[in-house]
């Protein structure tokens, strides 16, 4: 009768203890579940308010969608390797959860943030170098070398062509130097000479002059990587009398490009969905963060011109509808 | 199949061999957690069901009020129109009036709505415009009238139409800033110089103004709401740009088919319930998505809840029932030890009274009957032994030395004095009285036997009394056949011969009368010698006059008495009547019964 005494207590203590710990736990789970994630955005800077908007307004909805926080840092045109890498390391020292980042393409860099990877989350967009060194760090990118290849071949099939000019922003973006990659090597299958202008300070005047010069008649096209390289050059050919005379290709979205291939100042335009890169980027993180297997995300882009900017696949992409 | 008949009766067979405690906790227990085990799906179901249709209901609640919002606003750009039209453009001759006055009666128009609106206009049958605020430049490759709203607006006069959201793309903007627009379309009749011409008003409605009403929507925690045509393409969803970057799907094709009302879908491995309202002036349809797992995870936290509380509920109740049917069963248990030990003849265990009520009363009349049968057990011993110390001194009164040694003394003098006749008599007679004491061991024998033996006594005793008596016997023969108990007669007899006859010189009588009456069998054994004085009789009947052993038997009225009564009961027995001078006459009273049913009475198995 004693050992009675004694063990039906233990067993209803017992019983209660295990629903106690049932509960606890449930609810840490879910405590766990509900942390609101910190994520950094480390992107290239502009001039233009325009540029990295379609980028951002998806990475909003994804922090909606997913309960995050995103900061954006952008940094200027001139930053080192050394500075990207330092303004890396503070975000971390920030305490961030995970960080999303266009890297410059310098060797030591990215060898730098590889290793970093070990102690973050790390995710590349608009471009797969990192991603190629470490499998860890997933990246979202567009097939950057089959749009240059695409426009080379576009621009080939209109016209005669025998020159293209190519205006190009910083080479230290994997975007812009994979599209020339694809241009170059399509160029030269095609036999067509290029000349390479650096869209900087001190060639501004030299590429008014050039697009002065070039005639689609003498088989001569412009093709501007960037979006302020592609305003630029939009602009210029805009003041000259006869714009339909210049021939001008680009890669890069903004509402004044687009309102210039509109005009026909510009002819085709190389457009990625900037919202979806945006909202896969943050994604990556938050499954990186979750233990949830990762993949690279690979994004579509389209060739816009005048006749097809309004149709219902394109204006959508080229207008993000956004709450 | 087959085996189950065979199965439950061998369970039936081992739950009814297993203790009462295991039969009632058991029991108890499968009941309580059948019961309960019911009323929690019971209520769990009814929960869900609960949840399910409040959640539907909610649903339903929440779509009207947002497609009242919708028609309310579709309604104002409907009466805005009207405005425009009947307030501006009818009134107006576009031939002869000044431009002027309709743009800022546009202007007005516009600015008054001017957070719902991205542009009016108006055009002429040609796709040309007569006048627009705040746009009136189309751009250089726009071509109004190959517009769908246009084209719907020319081809169908009499209604008011409208679009799918599409970016504005037909005017100029100076600012490069492109809107997401629902355009509005009608017929209308131009007046040109007196003349009626028809023309198409354009409203291109805000779309922030459709998404403001739909943005806001409550409708769960992972629900939303979006619009669909009738085609099924999306006019508003909250995530529709991830659609249309194919980085996530919608049903909305398949919704678009719905009837009004609630429905259920599985879409790519989720249950969502779907509620449909269509818009009136356009024909859309408001679709409400509710995941399951959202209105589950509500029920499913207190589904939780209520089967935590019945498994707490359960083990509970299986060790109240272990303590209950142990409190119950216990005592009975210790009752039944009890009851064990009683039927090993171990009478002076206690039986252990405890439990409820009727368990105690039964303890308490179990202890009860077993101290009455130890007692009357007690009793049965005590009796028996009185028997046997009773019936040993009869018999020792028979085998009583001075009588045998006077008998045969006075033997040996009728030998001596060459009376051969008398000596045989008296060792005749000796030989009959001692044969009839022993009588077999039997302690009961017939009234014939009984009056042989005393007759024998009564012969011997007359010899050595010189005939100082006579005696008679008189006793029906049909009387002869009944049970009596051994060697009652004689030691009235002799008494009656030891305090009646010896003072009789020849004179004295005893008289033996056996018959019947209605309360059974008389033996009279009546003397007419001195008698005694009333206290002695008195002393005599009440038993509290001990004989002593004198010349005789010695045994006496009180042996007989206790006899009679430990043979036939307290009912019968004997009684004096005397009176001095008057003589004595001793009254014995037996049952009338035959020699079998006195020995039954008696008790045969008393006997040796």
């Amino acid at each position: 009768m004693k050992s009675k005494k004694v063990i039906i207590p233990t067993l209803l203590i017992l019983v209660l203890a295990l629903v106690g710990f049932f509960v606890v736990y449930k609810d840490a789970e879910a405590n766990r579940k509900r942390k609101v994630y910190q994520i950094s955005y480390i992107c290239r800077e502009s001039n233009l308010e325009e540029s990295q908007n379609s980028v951002k307004m998806g990475m909003e909805q994804a922090s909606k969608d997913l309960g995050i926080e995103i900061r954006t840092i952008s940094y200027g045109k001139s930053i080192t390797e050394a500075e990207q890498l330092d303004l890396i390391e503070r975000e971390i020292k920030d305490g961030v959860d995970a960080i999303i980042i266009e890297p410059l393409l310098e060797e030591n860099l990215l060898e730098e943030i590889n290793q970093l990877a070990d102690t973050i989350p790390i995710v590349e967009l608009n471009g797969k170098e990192l991603s190629q060194i470490n499998e860890k760090i997933p990246c979202v990118y567009t097939n950057y070398q089959e749009i240059g290849n695409e426009l080379i071949n576009i621009m080939a099939k209109n016209y005669k062509l025998k020159k293209v000019y190519v205006v190009k922003e910083n080479f230290a973006y994997e975007d812009i130097k994979e599209i020339y990659e694809g241009t170059s090597m399509t160029i030269e299958d095609k036999g067509v000479e290029v000349e390479v202008i650096p869209y900087t300070e001190d060639r501004i005047s030299y590429i008014h002059s050039t697009i002065e010069s070039v005639k689609e008649e003498k088989g001569e096209v412009i093709l501007a990587l960037g979006i302020e390289a592609l305003e630029k050059v939009g602009k210029f050919v805009k003041e000259q009398d006869d714009q339909r005379v210049i021939k001008v290709f680009g890669y890069g979205k903004s509402n004044q490009i687009i309102s210039y291939i509109e005009e026909g100042v510009i002819d085709y335009v190389a457009v990625t969905d900037e919202y979806g890169i945006g909202y896969l980027g943050v994604l990556q993180s938050v499954n990186l963060l979750n233990d949830k297997p990762t993949t690279n995300e690979k994004v579509d882009y389209t060739i816009i011109n005048t006749n097809n900017i309004y149709t219902t696949k394109n204006q959508r992409l080229l207008f993000p509808f956004v709450q | 199949m087959k085996n189950l008949p065979r199965t439950f009766e061998g369970l039936k067979k081992t739950y009814q061999k297993r203790s009462m405690q295991f039969i009632l906790s058991l029991s108890f227990t499968f009941v309580a957690i059948v019961i309960i085990f019911g009323i929690g799906i019971g209520f769990s179901r009814q929960y869900k069901e609960a949840a399910n249709q409040l959640t539907e209901k909610n649903n339903t609640n929440t779509l009207n009020q947002m497609n009242l919002n919708l028609n309310n606003y579709l309604h104002n750009m409907m009466s805005l129109s009207n405005t425009f039209y009947y307030g501006i453009i009818k009134n107006t001759d576009f031939g002869k009036d000044d431009l002027r006055m309709v743009t800022d009666s546009m202007r007005l128009l516009y600015d008054s709505q001017e957070s719902s609106l991205v542009s009016m206009s108006v055009f002429d049958g040609e796709g040309k415009v007569v006048a627009g605020q705040p746009f009136s430049k189309l751009k250089k490759r726009a071509l109004p009238n190959e517009e769908e709203w246009f084209k719907k607006a020319s081809s169908q006069i009499e209604n008011v139409h409208f679009s799918t959201p599409h970016v504005e793309k037909i005017f100029i903007n100076p600012d490069n800033v492109y809107h997401w627009v629902v355009s509005l379309s009608r017929s209308v009749e131009l007046t040109v110089d007196g003349n009626t011409q028809p023309g198409v008003i354009l409203v291109n409605m805000n779309f922030s103004g459709i998404e403001q009403i739909c943005k806001n929507v409550d409708f769960g925690e992972s629900g939303y709401v979006y619009i669909v045509d009738d085609k099924g393409e999306i006019i508003y969803h909250p995530r529709q740009q991830l659609i249309y970057g194919n980085i996530i799907e919608e049903n909305a094709k398949e919704a678009a088919q719905y009837s009004d009302g609630t429905h259920m879908e599985t879409f790519q491995g989720e249950e969502r319930q779907i509620t449909i309202k269509t818009v009136g002036y356009t024909g859309w349809k408001i679709v409400g998505v509710s995941p399951v797992s959202d209105f589950a995870s509500i029920y499913t936290k207190n589904t939780y809840i209520i089967w935590l509380v019945v498994i707490v509920g359960m083990i509970l109740l299986f060790f109240i029932n272990l303590f209950v049917s142990s409190r119950v069963s216990t005592p009975i248990k210790k009752l039944e030890k009890s009851v064990q030990e009683i039927e090993n003849m171990r009478l002076d265990t206690r039986i252990s009274i405890s439990g409820s009520y009727e368990v105690r009363h039964l303890g308490k009349t179990l202890q009860s009957m077993v101290d009455n049968m130890k007692r009357l057990m007690d009793d049965i011993v005590k009796e028996q032994e009185g028997k046997r110390i009773s019936e040993m001194d009869a018999l020792q009164s028979q085998i009583n030395p001075h009588f045998l040694y006077n008998t045969l003394d006075s033997v040996v003098w009728m030998i001596e004095n060459e009376r051969y006749e008398g000596a045989i008599v008296m060792i005749t007679a000796l030989a009959k009285l001692f044969r009839i004491s022993l009588s077999k061991g039997k302690n009961i024998i017939t009234i014939g036997g009984e009056l042989q033996h005393v007759e024998n006594y009564l012969i011997i005793q007359n010899v050595r009394y010189k005939n100082k008596f006579v005696y008679h016997i008189n006793v029906k023969e049909e009387l002869l056949l009944c049970g009596t108990i051994k060697l009652i007669i004689q030691p009235i007899v002799e008494n009656a011969i030891y305090h009646g006859m010896e003072y009789m010189d020849g004179e004295g009588v005893i008289d033996i009368n056996v018959y019947e009456k209605e309360d059974g069998l008389y033996i009279d054994v009546e003397d007419n010698g001195p008698g005694m004085q009333e206290e002695m009789v008195e002393e005599i009947n009440q038993g509290t006059l001990r004989s002593t052993r004198e010349k005789g038997s010695g045994i006496g009225i009180a042996n007989v008495r206790e006899r009679i009564h430990l043979y036939v009961g307290q009912e019968y027995g004997l009684t004096v009547f005397s009176e001095p001078d008057e003589g004595t006459l001793v009254q014995v009273h037996l049952p009338k019964l035959t020699l079998e049913e006195f020995e039954e009475r008696a008790g045969n198995r008393y006997e040796k």
